[in-house]
């Protein structure tokens, strides 16, 4: 895509035309969407190749992590696009489908590992969301 | 109001120290093209958003970017973890070493401190949404030159994700710019405040 385009005159402000993409974007599965940061198949653009990673947890709990991080993502990601496109009656579905994988993988999560809000804590002492890891911490 | 959760938008756990890279992807928490500016940029810009498209999406991608914001950090802690003063000296991080230790502060890849005057919010949303598809692409060209430097693909995974991500964004803000260019591109428009 070009926006220097010449064919316009100097003072007319730039559109893109309508386009049918819109309507029906390809989407990569979940899986795919998380490890190259783009759910959507016409937007991806690799770099010299790169962009190919695969997410390899080494363990449970970065395993059960992961779930949730590529559910949410994917949510995340038709939240942008329906703020743009509010009336897409598909992706307004797909969104209630992925928040709903987003939210059961959360529990599963926190059934094992302790809470990722502060008010997924259980009455249990010492306060469960006071113990680490943190996110930076490299064994998360 | 915003709500904390204990997580990375996408998992990060670097292996091996390269004081010489935090040096550099630094400039992506605290530079003109980095996190921090997006997230300030586009959640101040948005209570003068014109529509509820505009206000949902600078809310959103700006509530991310604070989330990338912290991936950026995470990638510098864990390239600087357990470095000795040997290895900072080599790496020319004494001069941020002398004043922050090993915390994070936000400077660019020359130290320079982060600041406000990065970027701009001027009331008129044509111009702010054309200043943020500047920013993602400036953002995504950052990103490459970054990761340009480093073979690690501890390093390489979560750039090319954060890469990814201006690139969507960018569609995001260049949709809202067709609107806007169409509803608002008027000498009158900013007489009605």
């Amino acid at each position: 895509m070009n926006v220097f385009q010449d064919n316009q005159s100097c003072f007319q402000p730039f559109f893109m035309p309508e386009t049918n993409l819109e309507k029906n974007p390809k989407l990569f599965d979940p899986q795919e969407a998380i490890m190259l940061g783009n759910l959507f198949k016409d937007l991806y653009m690799t770099y010299h190749g790169f962009s190919n990673y695969c997410l390899q947890p080494q363990t449970k709990r970065q395993q059960a992590l992961l779930e949730v991080q590529m559910y949410d993502f994917v949510a995340h990601e038709i939240n942008l696009y329906l703020d743009m496109h509010p009336q897409n009656q598909r992706m307004v579905k797909l969104y209630t489908e992925y928040a709903k994988k987003a939210e059961e993988a959360k529990c599963q999560f926190e059934k094992e590992f302790g809470p990722l809000a502060v008010k997924d804590s259980h009455n249990t002492i010492p306060f469960q969301w006071v113990q680490g890891p943190w996110p930076w911490e490299y064994q998360c | 109001m915003w709500a904390y959760s204990k997580k990375l938008q996408y998992p990060i756990s670097i292996k091996n120290k390269d004081l010489k890279m935090a040096k550099y992807i630094i400039t992506q928490f605290g530079g003109p093209n980095g996190e921090l500016a997006a997230s300030m940029r586009y959640i101040s810009q948005r209570y003068t958003m014109p529509d509820e498209k505009g206000k949902a999406l600078l809310t959103d991608i700006g509530t991310e970017e604070l989330g990338h914001m912290e991936m950026v950090s995470t990638i510098v802690y864990q390239l600087t973890q357990g470095a000795t003063i040997e290895e900072i000296k080599a790496a020319g991080l004494q001069g941020y070493y002398t004043e922050h230790g090993c915390s994070l502060y936000p400077v660019d890849a020359n130290g320079v401190p982060f600041t406000a005057a990065y970027f701009a919010a001027t009331g008129d949303p044509v111009a702010d949404i054309a200043e943020d598809m500047a920013a993602e692409q400036k953002a995504r060209a950052v990103y490459e030159n970054l990761m340009d430097q480093t073979n690690d693909p501890d390093i390489l995974a979560p750039l090319s994700f954060l890469r990814q991500r201006e690139i969507v964004h960018y569609e995001r803000f260049r949709e809202l710019y067709e609107e806007y260019v169409k509803k608002y591109y008027q000498p009158d428009f900013n007489q009605k405040c």
